[in-house]
């Protein structure tokens, strides 16, 4: 189970998660936050500087890049989510049922999970936006394809070190029915390490849906979407290099806080920890010791 | 030990049967016709008699199980068709593609290796100090930054700014050197953590305190401390070399490197499906191979398992 | 002037809060042996480690401990580990390295101290395997620390204790792991080193048998602190405290009155 006190002492995490609430508010408040319309080409205006009609100026089209980064903010993060949340509904539920029913249905799951886990994540995804052509939601699909084996196998290895437990064992010989032992006796369990996993990856998926879109394989134009627009600013590289600054920094500020929100999950989430980081000593102390024996 | 390993290379056929079939039938999943699309591509528009005649030509009338049969007895042999788009054979192409991709992988996991190493190691010996801060947050924050915005500066600074590199296509050292690098970034957080938690992990063994009554000189002491850390440390980074090797597209495409990510990213928006195919095919088989030969190294690495086996 | 002489040696945890060992003095003159007695938790283990410097970083030691007239510092330690004072650890399946051969981790120890290399450092080694009466040294060297047996170990350490004749032994529970037989070979040997040997001895134990064989001394320890301290007879057939008491009784209570006497006669037979 995750401490959420030991979470809460953390300054960097309630740091990050603030950021991330702030820049999901600002996804769903966007239409109102947003100065202009995100695909409001103005070629009038097109490379406009700092200003206060355009707070970050305008791209090549003369679009306001602020209301692209904030526009962009949904797009990637309800592509993040649904990548997400699809993968994890897939995963958790034929975890559970590899990891509670066990038997063949395991065994079936397993040597399936196996041929998936073949291939790496990128191969995947790649492969499956190819046959099925550009697009977000085929990259949402391939994303879920690439991943799913990955928690399902997560997910059955917690529920087999929970299955175990007396008071599971117990819920099983009193009758309860196998989905009500699902419920409310595994689910509970595993979410934390769920949460712990999902946030961990959901770094990755963002990097990855606009690494994609980068490439050109991901939205289309004019859909506002930060690796989209660091494409578009690559092409003015020469001339206004400052444009490849905004998107750049969005993403990788969204990722860190995400990264480091699950590093702090993990690390909340396994007691064991604790103990291992105030012993941490740094070698050569013995050698050099300040503090020796004396009288 | 060597059946151990015989057993695991016996493994592979299976695996390599499911890994076809499984791109065969990704490729049977696409909506349009193949056929279709090998003659529009080629700007011609096709009628119907057109569109069956190339579906003959490419063996599309046939039931599923005999075309994935003739798919796999033509990829053992080395045919795997030809592009659709410059009807060279598909083989060739992905062939000679490869090596490209994996010099660059190759110098990236020079570079894994090497600033891993060095920035593992300095953390390790002056843990909880600001070096080791400011270290493991560079990595941090070189791990959560996108690739190719890594790439876009980085192209920004030495090549338009000051002109030193050039940044596109294969020319000799110069341009290996910033794709590489690139390339080496996103994986570095992963391997200085990892040495830099096992080094001071052991430590506290008891054969480390052993060592250390004996009397043995700290310098000695510390050295098996580090054999015993980077023991895992290459575990894990033989098990990522294929991730390496396939997470090479994007910079490929960035700096033009003619790799098969290029070759695979250029043949998606033609509809090449044929290379599709291959890449995924030999991806497969390169990422199973490579699991088998880091397990074999850490086998031999520590002499522990050996016996388990 | 006793050989080794501890003064109010006190190791503290700074992050819990606790004291683990507190005022522990004593002192102890060269060929005589000092065995200390007590529960589990008393601290025995960290005053061993104490008196090599050893302690766990984090932890705060004070005190002051006197080898052969000179102070111990930092310094003292790294030199004098393993060739004045050596260290025969507790749990010797650990001990050893585990991805390399008994006869190298043997071998680099005498190259350390006594500066033996190559063929004079095997032969030095496999001198010390037989000494310990272990068979087929030449083999034993080849192998790896997973393939031999707790009391072969324990003997192995033993063996390179005696080939690098210090002055002083500290031996953590040396028969805790072992059976009757290597017990009887540790014992036994233990005490050819502090008779033949001249060599000062430190060793703790639960085992009161080892206790009647060899010990002069007998220092008990309880959560921490030192409670009785004198000569080996004298604490052991009238001891003060009450959980001194309990302790001996217990002890000789597990083994039937009997069995006592043949033990006594054993240990007798031992020493001749």
């Amino acid at each position: 189970m995750i401490g959420w006190h030991q979470l809460r002492k953390d300054r960097m995490a309630i740091l990050s998660i603030w950021l991330l609430a702030l820049v999901a508010l600002a996804g769903l408040f966007a239409p109102v936050l947003a100065p202009h319309d995100p695909t409001n080409t103005n070629i009038l205006h097109k490379y406009a500087g700092i200003s206060l009609t355009y707070p970050l100026g305008t791209d090549h089209l003369g679009r306001c890049v602020l209301s692209r980064l904030l526009y962009g903010i949904r797009t990637t993060m309800l592509a993040a989510m649904l990548t997400m949340c699809i993968t994890m509904l897939i995963g958790s539920a034929l975890g559970l049922m590899a990891g509670f029913f066990r038997g063949k249905v395991d065994g079936f799951l397993m040597r399936l999970c196996d041929v998936m886990l073949s291939f790496p994540a990128e191969v995947m995804i790649l492969a499956v936006v190819g046959i099925l052509g550009p697009g977000l939601f085929n990259i949402i699909l391939a994303n879920v394809l690439a991943k799913w084996a990955w928690y399902t196998r997560m997910i059955r290895s917690s529920v087999l070190q929970y299955a175990n437990e007396p008071s599971v064992q117990f819920a099983k010989v009193s009758g309860g029915t196998s989905f009500y032992i699902l419920r409310r006796h595994l689910f509970p369990r595993i979410s934390g390490e769920m949460a712990v996993f999902a946030t961990l990856d959901a770094g990755w998926v963002i990097l990855n849906i606009s690494a994609l879109s980068f490439l050109g394989l991901g939205v289309s134009a004019p859909t506002p979407e930060w690796g989209m627009m660091l494409n578009e600013a690559k092409n003015v590289m020469v001339t206004h290099p400052a444009h490849m600054l905004a998107p750049g920094l969005a993403i990788l500020f969204v990722v860190m806080a995400l990264n480091f929100l699950g590093d702090s999950l993990q690390y909340a989430a396994n007691p064991a920890m604790h103990h291992t980081r105030k012993k941490e000593v740094r070698p050569f102390a013995f050698y050099r010791r300040k503090k020796s024996v004396r009288t | 030990m060597t059946r151990y390993l015989l057993k695991r290379i016996l493994m592979l056929f299976p695996l390599m049967i499911f890994i076809s079939f499984f791109a065969f039938v990704l490729l049977t999943m696409r909506a349009s016709d193949p056929a279709e699309v090998a003659l529009r591509v080629n700007q011609v528009t096709p009628t119907e008699e057109m569109i069956e005649s190339m579906r003959q030509e490419l063996g599309l009338d046939q039931p599923f199980f005999i075309r994935y049969a003739t798919w796999l007895k033509d990829g053992l042999t080395g045919d795997f068709g030809r592009s659709y788009v410059t009807q060279e054979p598909v083989f060739d192409l992905v062939m000679g593609a490869l090596p490209a991709t994996l010099q660059l992988a190759g110098a990236a996991l020079f570079f894994i290796i090497v600033l891993s190493l060095l920035f593992g190691v300095i953390c390790a010996y002056a843990a909880h100090t600001w070096v080791d801060r400011i270290l493991r947050a560079f990595v941090f924050i070189a791990a959560s930054m996108p690739s190719f915005w890594l790439g876009i500066l980085l192209i920004w600074l030495f090549s338009v700014k000051f002109n030193w590199v050039n940044t596109s296509g294969m020319e000799g050292f110069k341009s290996i050197l910033l794709p590489a690098v690139t390339l080496s970034f996103g994986y570095l957080s992963t391997y200085v953590r990892l040495i830099r938690n096992q080094i001071l992990k052991f430590q506290h063994e008891p054969f480390v305190f052993y060592a250390r009554a004996r009397g043995l000189k700290e310098r000695t002491v510390q050295l098996k401390v580090m054999r015993h850390a980077l023991q895992l440390a290459v575990t894990a980074l033989g098990m990522s070399i294929p991730k390496l090797i396939a997470g090479t597209v994007i910079i490929e495409n960035l700096f033009a490197w003619p790799g098969i990510g290029r070759l695979c990213v250029t043949a998606i928006f033609h509809a090449d499906f044929p290379i599709i195919q291959a890449y995924l095919f030999v991806m497969g088989f390169l990422f199973i191979m490579c699991n088998l030969i880091a397990d074999v190294m850490q086998m031999t690495m520590n002499p522990q398992l050996r016996k388990e086996v | 002037m006793p050989f080794i002489d501890v003064k109010n040696l006190s190791v503290h945890d700074p992050h819990q809060q606790k004291n683990i060992v507190t005022n522990i003095t004593f002192s102890l003159h060269q060929q005589r042996c000092l065995a200390v007695i007590g529960e589990s938790g008393s601290g025995k283990s960290t005053v061993a480690k104490a008196l090599i410097d050893l302690v766990a970083p984090s932890l705060e030691v004070e005190g002051t401990i006197i080898f052969d007239g000179k102070t111990l510092t930092n310094q003292e330690a790294y030199q004098w580990r393993g060739k004045r004072i050596s260290f025969i650890s507790q749990d010797a399946m650990n001990a050893f390295n585990p991805i390399e051969t008994i006869g190298h981790q043997m071998i680099e120890t005498f190259q350390q101290h006594l500066g033996l290399r190559g063929k004079e450092g095997k032969a030095h080694a496999m001198a010390g395997l037989t000494r310990v009466h272990l068979k087929n040294p030449y083999d034993l060297m080849k192998k790896y620390p997973y393939e031999l047996s707790g009391g072969m170990l324990q003997r192995v350490m033993i063996g390179i204790t005696m080939m690098l004749s210090p002055d002083v032994i500290i031996a953590d529970e040396p028969t805790a792991s072992l059976d009757a037989f290597n017990r009887r070979e540790v014992i036994r040997q233990l005490h050819t080193l502090k008779e033949e040997n001249g060599v000062t001895l430190i060793v703790i134990t639960h085992d009161l048998g080892v206790v009647q064989a060899i010990a002069d001394e007998l220092m008990v320890m309880h959560q921490g602190v030192m409670l009785e301290h004198g000569s080996a007879k004298e604490v052991f057939t009238s001891p003060e405290h009450p959980q001194t008491k309990h302790l001996l009784e217990t002890r000789l209570r597990l083994s039937a009155p009997t069995e006592a006497l043949r033990q006594q006669k054993r240990v007798e037979a031992l020493l001749c």
